[in-house]
């Protein structure tokens, strides 16, 4: 066990955060590139920032959508975003465990607050996971990933609670914290590769819609003599 | 609009040259399968594409991914869409339906799959892998099926946490179906005379009988007001340069002569001009193709350009407004194309300068007023035609939601014109609509689009609204208006 715990802590962790950068840096590197040959290519190059990002900043902080008719879940959605970034950023065990591997550091949160939005964050998930089992329209829409990414965002912080509080803790010690050490693993990895890549995609996709309006002069003839053909009527 | 198209005579047997070639021996035999009962589809297509249709939409999928702009935004979809649903809370046909399949991610996502199915690294190896085919006939046809029940009003890009702007991929969606001829009838029809007849417009309306109808209705101003107004025609160096609807000419007599009374009443009768040369507003390829809607658009901008006119100014029509503002910039040389105006903007300038007298007595029903997609979902024309009803209209209510909420007329993205799809469109995606018509007690439901008016007739028709009348926003102005 303690081999495994010790490969998982070590090489393990190195490996999870090199594919989530180089996955996450692929990903903005080509989707950037996309976006300024859609830019180029745009027969009308003027695109509203401002609007855009304004657009952008209300979903961040979606007051506007806690007046629409889903409010339960946006209001989860919304605590349960807030708990994902805060927690794993500033737990001060994070946070010393960083400043002793790379020397990096930065003020830590208070370890009652940490404790109580992680209980925040189970409970959200808990109640998206309801909601989307409950709803009629996103129960048929929902893929095999959209269940288990509920499932797997929600180890972490189940089993980083348990290790913070032995005394709550049914299950041996070791074996709680290689199942936190894993869980975390397994997410940092799928983040390029799931839905969870809006995670750094999210603040390109309102000028990606932007762009994609604007069209290029001269495509849709090129499109048929792609397709052979040219000339043909309407 | 264009729903009466008049097909000229010449037209039928050329569209029907290359249909003989599709269905083979099999279609000989009776009983005869029509294109669209051999897809499977409510609307009337001309033509089967003969060879195999898989291929073909994988292959014009990929020449439009290849020279478009829509790569980007589709992959970012793709990536990023969390099937939350909060779409579907907002899409007036899922709230009437409740059925998934009208939710607007579930649409999305049947072109989304093929494009991670067939176009990504990762799609490509698991069907390698797996053996399983994505991509078939049937899911062809529902595709084509599910991109025409939704009116493109674009109300769920509100609630998309993610950005996703489901209005866009129909549009694409129905860009790639055109392009392997799965399109309704109806629009491919009016399109082909606007582009490739001898009117050059939807409704093919010739020249000599526009000329008619401009000096009819000049009489009939003349009989109803006392006074001349004539239209002013092939004006050179006017500033406007006026495209409606051009259904308008056939069906909406009292927008067109508010329209030409309000600019005599301002004193402002030499600031604008209709072009013989075109003068048609509607531009179906905003609805299913752009190579359809570049080339309607220039004829657009050459006649402005013909009559030394500065700024082309678009008549009561939703998607002729945003199909003049999206594609003259971007098919007409971005920041110097022409300026485009739609006529409530004139006139609510017109008032506010104090040229139009308004009287507040002619109009005393309830009047309310419904929001096309195109020019209100934006927030681009909004509160100016409220300020002009409220001017002058004594009961005026609002439709709740009103605004850039409003619901869509029901026959949006051009579905107005698909005739043989009127239950659903007036019974489904029309019904919200109707209890919110009903729900205003009004009178007048002002609509300022060519296609709105009809689908809300329709509407009012087919739900017993009897007492409701539908009109355009220059109707009550001419009725109101101290010539």
């Amino acid at each position: 066990m303690e081999s495994v715990l010790a490969f998982a802590r070590g090489p393990l962790l190195v490996f999870a955060f090199v594919l989530f950068f180089l996955g996450v840096l692929r990903q903005l590197g080509l989707t950037g590139a996309e976006l300024v040959r859609a830019y180029c290519l745009a027969g009308d190059r003027a695109v509203p920032v401002g609007q855009l990002v304004r657009n952008s900043l209300e979903w961040i902080i979606p007051v506007r959508a806690l007046q629409g008719s889903r409010i339960p879940y946006t209001a989860a959605s919304m605590l349960f975003h807030v708990g994902a970034l805060l927690v794993p950023i500033f737990l001060s065990g994070h946070v010393q465990l960083i400043q002793k591997g790379l020397g990096l550091g930065w003020p830590a949160m208070p370890a009652g607050l940490a404790d109580t939005l992680t209980l925040v964050t189970l409970a959200a998930l808990t109640v998206l996971f309801l909601l989307r089992l409950a709803d009629r329209s996103s129960r048929a829409l929902s893929r095999f990933q959209d269940w288990l990414l509920l499932v797997l965002c929600g180890l972490p912080f189940l089993s980083g609670y348990l290790v913070a509080h032995p005394s709550a803790n049914p299950l041996p010690f070791s074996l709680t914290y290689l199942i936190h050490l894993l869980s975390a693993e397994l997410l940092l990895i799928l983040i390029p590769f799931s839905k969870l890549a809006h995670i750094t995609l999210f603040p390109l996709t309102r000028l990606s819609w932007e762009l994609g309006w604007h069209f290029v002069p001269g495509a849709g003839e090129r499109v048929r003599t792609a397709l052979g053909k040219e000339g043909e009527p309407v | 609009m264009a729903e009466q198209v008049l097909v000229v005579k010449g037209e039928e047997p050329k569209s029907k040259v290359p249909a003989s070639g599709a269905p083979s021996a099999k279609a000989k035999t009776v009983p005869k399968v029509l294109p669209h009962q051999a897809l499977g589809i409510s609307y009337y297509v001309e033509r089967l594409y003969p060879g195999d249709r898989v291929r073909r939409f994988l292959e014009i999928f990929a020449a439009v991914l290849q020279h478009t702009n829509y790569g980007q935004v589709v992959d970012t979809y793709a990536r990023t869409g969390a099937k939350c649903a909060q779409c579907a809370c907002t899409c007036q046909i899922y709230l009437h339906t409740r059925d998934p399949r009208d939710v607007p991610c579930y649409r999305s996502n049947l072109l989304l799959e093929v494009y991670r199915r067939h176009f990504t690294l990762r799609g490509v190896l698991q069907s390698k892998l797996t053996g399983t085919v994505h991509l078939t006939e049937e899911r062809i046809s529902e595709l084509a099926e599910s991109v025409y029940h939704c009116t493109g009003c674009r109300r769920c890009t509100f609630e998309c946490p993610m950005g996703i702007d489901h209005g866009l991929l129909t549009h694409l969606s129905r860009y790639i179906l055109s392009e392997m001829d799965i399109v309704p009838k109806a629009l491919v029809v009016a399109t082909r005379e606007q582009l490739e007849g001898k009117t050059g417009n939807t409704s093919a309306i010739p020249v000599p009988a526009l000329l008619d109808t401009l000096e009819f209705l000049s009489e009939d101003i003349k009989d109803e007001r006392g006074v001349d107004i004539p239209f002013p025609i092939d004006q050179e160096g006017r500033e406007f340069v006026f495209f409606p609807a051009v259904s308008d000419y056939l069906l909406e007599a009292d927008t067109l002569k508010g329209i030409a009374a309000t600019f005599h009443a301002a004193g402002e009768s030499d600031r604008w001009t209709i072009g013989t040369g075109y003068y048609d507003g509607i531009n179906y390829g905003l609805f299913y193709s752009d190579w359809c809607a570049e080339r309607i658009i220039q004829k657009e901008i050459a006649e402005t350009r013909r009559l030394k006119g500065k700024t082309i100014l678009i008549g009561e029509c939703g998607h002729a407004s945003r199909s003049a503002r999206l594609f003259v910039p971007t098919f007409g040389g971005g920041k110097n194309a022409l300026p485009i105006l739609n006529i409530m903007e004139y006139t609510l300038d017109a008032l506010r300068r104090g040229k139009l007298k308004l009287d507040p007595n002619i109009i005393t029903d309830r009047v309310t007023y419904h929001d096309p997609c195109n020019i209100a979902r934006t927030g681009w024309i909004v509160e100016q035609p409220r300020e002009i009803l409220r001017s002058f209209c004594k009961d005026y209510v609002d439709m709740e939601p009103k605004g850039t909420q409003n619901f869509c007329c029901g026959g949006g993205g051009g579905t107005v014109s698909v005739d043989e799809i009127r239950p659903y469109r007036t019974k489904v995606t029309g019904k919200l609509k109707a209890d919110q018509i009903r729900a205003t007690g009004a009178h007048y439901v002002v609509a300022p689009c060519a296609n709105c008016k009809k689908q809300l007739r329709e509407v009012c028709e087919d739900h017993g609204l009897t007492g409701v009348e539908v009109v355009g926003l220059h109707d009550l102005i001419y009725k109101a208006l101290v010539l």
